[in-house]
């Protein structure tokens, strides 16, 4: 419309709050990050590469980011077709319940898994009276890499079932119909109509699970305190220790971040523009 | 009660041109439509009225004032919305209330208003409903008295029918006649619907991109269509290709015919234009030596009438026949069709 | 028939996957002994009385709920005027952006925010790191989409192109239309907004364990420290942020039933 230049001005609180504590900290890391004692280099950033702890960190996070993924995406995608079909009102019960997650602190949801699954953890003292299982071999797990990725699925697989559950009811099934009286088989309907239907929502939902895991560390430090070096939380034990290299810290956050940014660009491209579309 | 006048007016939305220097005169009281198909620019001039947007060029007035610094809310223009526009956290009587309020009017005067104006509408009944617990029909009744509430020089509706279904849109048809004819109020009435247009105005103004095509009273605009387009978009007709021949002598593939009203047709190519309802299947007075034979390509029933389609050299003409003793009609019949000179219309090549 | 109830039995089993650790720790909570056992032993409310007499605890809840309800204030200020802007200017680079901004929180993880906060605010002889007022900015970044989101959804659902055209032809001025039609109108979005709001601002942890200090020190912070006190007292501790948590979510689930707006476009996501 017209005249209507002024609407502008609106936008300017927001601007001014995201530029003081959002841009030019970040400006601040990424120029922090090219200097090293005093002086422009690119040490920090090659050091990445031949340090052990800040190359074992990098490598873990991306391991691990990438298998809860994935894990998350193959477990989410069956779940949230049980939750679509499994009729209105249980489905909007299971919806909230499945909400419940995303509303966790991840220290919470670190404590809570020390409970279930801990050396006197409820579920491990279930396995071991009923199969014997040592409950210290058994727990042992929960605090590696790997009792990360069960602990992260509970805040990861809700995501992927949000994502997916809207992907379900905007499916155009008479496509599928339409596939299958033309005479088409299992495999065509699957590569040649499902695929193509659900393959945006299921790459946005497995960016959006990589992208979450990548950056989370409040779960990680609950269960195993900085014992598990994943990227953010060697970036968080920089800043609380006094004597650790800053720049360091930084170029490792440069790094994180344009991992993060750079899967939710790939997200929002498949998946967000539907949100303001009008 | 205000007298509407666009004189030489353009708008453009960046590169298209939505209106080209447009005349309108909307007398004061009158009831005009403007209609066309979508993005002929009838919206866009209804817009211009009220003042949502600007003219790039020319002058819009009410009561013969420039309105180009005027704002919409010192327009007093009452306006009523396709999808009705009522505010979802307010009742029915406090939707219509909320012009009165805005202006500041005293408490007592708004409640007599309203009262007054729900019951004009038929809805005393809902005073104290919200919007999402009326139907659409209600809705739209709710949003023209909203419209009238803060009684406005010019009411403008905005396709206020089409987002109803047909039985409750031809009720509040006659509603919003009577509403208009009582007030007395200057209406501009947008619509794509041709048929609706013709029925409820004083004078309906056809669009077609950007421009005005032909202005004048339903009767005129459905017998007499000035240009191909409103011959096409008003009605059903059946326009035949050929040449004038001058003399009132019409030639098409078929032959010739005689053909009234080409006062000012200069011979060359044209169109022949006439009403399936003015074609007959007897030979009458009127229809003089106007014959044209063909065969019985369809046969579709109406309610009222039967509309045939009669194949002749190349063309195809719709006839409509009322529902009596058309049984040994059918597809495949040869027949002769009679029209009265009269009843026919020239239209230039354009 | 079958199909439908093994999907039913999935949803369940699903179900008690989310719910199990929230119901254990609940009664862990009100265990007085739970070592070496499958469940806890004995009866008892002393947890919860000392979490509540310990000053650390209280200090920490009273400082969360200064800034969470401070974060909701300004984030429904910001909210409203930017999502009004973008919504009436409806640009295409202006849409892309609002789309970004709400993924910030998981594009720019905490830990890169917090490092770049503490950087940005520690000048030699004034600081505001260690303060709660640092967090509060910092959590106002961390939950703008969850204001945002719903209030957005809400804009489109009412259409409020055409509301503020009707009510400008009524001759509302701007004030007029802000205060009886615009806000009216959002407040569905904005409860849901400002309940989901305060939630994420109670329960966070990541930033402000790098931002605060001993004295702006935020529930989630001393929480962490509660773990290594007894089973019971954690649990405690835990379970009054958990059901926060979860009588939030289901204040804003029971606010879009009342008005009546569908409730997967107020609820939150991300």
């Amino acid at each position: 419309m017209e005249r209507r230049g002024w609407i502008y001005i609106l936008l300017l609180p927001i601007t001014i709050v995201l530029a003081v504590f959002l841009l030019w900290p970040f400006v601040l890391v990424f120029l922090e990050s090219l200097f090293s004692e005093g002086r422009l280099s690119l040490v920090n950033y090659t050091s990445l590469f031949i340090k052990g702890l800040y190359r074992e960190s990098l490598a873990t996070s991306l391991i691990l980011s990438f298998s809860t993924a994935l894990l998350g995406t193959l477990i989410g995608i069956p779940l949230s077709y049980a939750l679509h079909k499994s009729g209105r009102k249980t489905r909007g019960f299971l919806l909230s319940i499945n909400a419940i997650p995303l509303t966790f602190s991840g220290l919470v949801v670190g404590f809570s898994f020390i409970v279930l699954l801990g050396t006197s953890g409820f579920f491990t003292l279930l396995l071991k009276q009923f199969f014997g299982i040592n409950p210290l071999e058994f727990s042992a797990f929960l605090f590696t890499w790997r009792g990360l990725m069960v602990a992260y699925l509970y805040f990861l697989i809700p995501r992927m079932i949000l994502t997916m559950i809207s992907a379900w009811s905007n499916a155009n099934w008479s496509l599928l119909e339409a596939a299958v009286s033309l005479g088409a088989g299992p495999f065509t309907v699957l590569f040649k109509v499902l695929l193509p239907m659900l393959g945006p929502a299921i790459l946005a939902g497995s960016s959006l699970l990589f992208a979450v895991s990548m950056g989370a560390y409040g779960t990680a430090f609950a269960l195993t305190g900085v014992a598990v070096k994943i990227l953010p939380l060697v970036i968080f034990t920089h800043v609380s220790d006094l004597a650790a290299d800053i720049e360091k810290a930084d170029s490792l956050a440069v790094v994180l971040a344009l991992v993060t940014t750079g899967v939710i660009l790939l997200y929002e491209q498949v998946f967000s523009r539907k949100l303001v579309k009008r | 009660m205000s007298k509407v006048e666009l004189r030489g007016v353009t708008k453009k939305f960046g590169r298209t041109t939505a209106i080209s220097s447009l005349d309108l005169c909307v007398e004061k009281s009158e009831f005009l439509s403007l209609v066309g198909p979508s993005g002929c620019g009838k919206t866009t001039t209804l817009r211009l009225i009220a003042g949502f947007i600007r003219p790039d060029s020319g002058k819009v007035l009410i009561g013969n004032k420039d309105m180009n610094r005027v704002s919409v809310k010192n327009r007093d223009v009452g306006i009523v919305f396709q999808n009705y526009a009522l505010f979802p956290n307010m009742t029915a009587s406090e939707n219509v209330a909320f012009g009165m309020k805005a202006r500041k009017a005293e408490q007592g005067t708004i409640t007599t208003r309203v009262t007054e104006l729900l019951e004009m509408v038929g809805l005393s009944a809902k005073a104290t409903s919200f919007p999402n617990e009326l139907s659409g029909g209600q809705q739209q009744r709710i949003a023209l008295a909203r419209a009238l509430a803060i009684e406005p020089r010019v009411l403008l509706l905005d396709e206020p029918l089409s987002a109803l279904d047909a039985k409750v849109r031809n009720t509040l048809r006659f509603e919003i006649k009577r509403i208009q004819q009582e007030s007395g109020i200057t209406t501009i009435y947008v619509t794509h619907d041709q048929e609706e247009a013709l029925a409820i105005s004083d004078r309906v103004a056809l669009m077609n991109s950007g421009r005005i095509e032909q202005i004048g009273t339903p009767g005129q605009i459905y017998s007499r269509p000035s240009t191909l387009f409103s011959a096409n978009f008003v009605g059903v007709n059946n326009l035949i290709k050929g040449d004038y021949k001058g003399n009132e002598i019409f030639r098409w593939a078929g032959g010739t015919v005689s053909a009234a009203c080409s006062c000012g047709l200069k011979p060359g190519r044209c169109w022949l234009s006439i009403r399936p309802e003015k074609i007959k299947i007897e030979k009458t007075e009127e229809s003089q030596s106007n014959s044209v034979s063909g065969v019985c390509r369809g046969k579709i029933f109406l309610g009222p009438l039967v509309r045939l389609a009669v194949e002749s050299y190349g063309e195809m003409f719709l006839v409509d026949l009322l529902n009596e003793n058309l049984q040994e009609i059918s597809t495949g019949k040869r027949m002769d069709l009679y029209f009265a000179p009269e009843n026919t219309l020239l239209i230039r090549e354009e | 028939m079958i199909k439908k109830s093994l999907f039913l039995t999935v949803g369940i089993m699903y179900l008690f996957f989310i719910i199990a650790p929230i119901i254990l720790m609940m009664i862990g909570s009100f265990g007085e002994k739970w070592f070496g056992t499958l469940l806890p032993t004995g009866f008892t409310f002393e947890w919860y009385a000392k979490l509540f007499s310990r000053l650390m605890y209280v200090r920490a809840m009273k400082m969360s709920l200064q800034v969470a309800s401070l974060t909701v204030l300004i984030n429904a200020f910001l909210a409203i005027s930017s999502v009004y802007a973008v919504y009436v200017l409806n640009k295409d680079w202006l849409t892309r952006a609002f789309d970004f901004i709400i993924l910030l929180p998981i594009a720019v993880p905490p830990v890169v925010m917090g490092l770049g906060l503490v950087q940005a605010f520690n000048w030699p002889g004034f600081s505001l790191v260690g303060t709660w007022q640092l967090l509060l900015g910092a959590h106002v970044i961390f939950t703008m989409p969850f204001m945002l989101k719903p209030l957005m959804a809400n804009m489109e659902l009412i259409g409020w192109n055409t509301l503020e055209d009707a009510a400008l032809s009524l001759g509302a001025s701007p004030l007029f239309l802000a205060r009886k039609v615009l806000v009216p109108n959002l407040l569905p979005g904005l409860i849901s907004g400002s309940i989901m709001t305060f939630a994420m601002s109670l329960g966070e942890f990541q930033l402000a364990v790098m931002v605060t200090g001993s004295t702006s020190q935020t529930y989630p912070v001393v929480l962490y420290q509660a773990f290594y006190v007894s089973t019971g007292f954690a649990c405690a501790a835990t379970t009054l942020l958990v059901l926060m948590s979860i009588v939030s979510l289901f204040g804003v689930i029971g606010m879009s039933f009342i008005f009546r707006t569908r409730i997967d476009k107020v609820s939150l996501s991300a």
